[in-house]
């Protein structure tokens, strides 16, 4: 990434979650990203913020506490020129790969019906479907790269 | 999140402003409930107003829409448009639920 990039790493809380959306949105804005990139960006942002905090410690970090040591999340921003915005999301739990393929189970229970659907299994769909994502696994952290702009495909 | 209502018929039109996300979606859960003990069994959201919707907000909906079929109802949609409209379609949602574009057609129903 950018080194040059704006960063913001907070405890692994969902009180937190505003503020990363916030910095988020002002970067969005900054780089002149539109309106419906934005909207996709915020949905995906929470998308991914909110796994986090459910799954990638072993407790979610209570509001208002800091946690151990080291369950953090982080966001750091770079723009990529008139429009265009990118994103690297981190967390430091153990290796997950938001994007690998899903259960074959969560495609079936999309076409159940009302009676036999669950919940569950939304938010990695929408990730997948609405950014252009790439994940790696890099010192011990997950690092999902996120880009929004033009070339985001539509759903 | 807003909540206004307006009774039509057999129907219950509850309009929602503002978002739906993991930190709002319970405000929906609780305002659900409530037409529903009330006896309301026909509701009808129009999102026209509603900005914002991700998966916390997909989870409260499934789980009114399964209540109100429970008690031999339904739960119907109007007004979806910009993101809203596409979580729906991504979701897979816009096939699970009847999905109206105007309040009217969700109302000119038997």
């Amino acid at each position: 990434m950018s080194a040059t990039g704006r960063t913001l790493r907070l405890p692994a809380s969902l009180e937190n979650l505003e503020k990363f959306r916030e910095f988020a949105l002002a970067e969005a804005h900054s780089a002149g990203l539109s309106d419906t990139a934005t909207g996709r960006l915020e949905l995906v942002l929470e998308e991914v913020l909110v796994n986090i905090v459910n799954y990638a410690y072993a407790k979610p970090v209570a509001p208002g506490q800091e946690g151990p040591d080291g369950a953090r999340m982080e966001i750091e921003c770079a723009q990529e020129g008139p429009g265009r915005v990118r994103f690297a999301i981190r967390d430091w739990g153990p290796a997950f790969d938001p994007l690998a393929p899903e259960a074959p189970g969560l495609e079936a229970n999309r076409e159940a019906d009302l009676d036999d659907r669950a919940p569950g299994g939304l938010g990695l769909l929408l990730l997948r479907t609405l950014s252009d994502a790439e994940y790696r696994r890099e010192a011990g952290a997950n690092v999902l790269t996120l880009r929004f702009g033009d070339e985001t495909p539509r759903a | 999140m807003e909540f206004t209502n307006e009774k039509c018929g057999a129907f219950l039109v509850l309009v929602i402003s503002g978002r739906m996300d993991t930190l709002t979606a319970r405000e929906f859960d609780a305002e659900a409930d409530k037409w529903i003990k009330a006896g309301e069994k026909r509701l009808v959201l129009d999102l026209a107003q509603l900005a914002y919707i991700s998966s916390a907000g997909l989870r409260s909906i499934l789980a009114a829409a399964k209540q109100l079929k429970a008690v031999g109802g339904d739960l119907a949609f109007c007004g979806l448009s910009g993101l809203v409209a596409e979580v729906f379609t991504v979701s897979g949602f816009a096939k699970l639920l009847p999905v109206f574009a105007t309040r009217e057609e969700a109302l000119a129903r038997a």
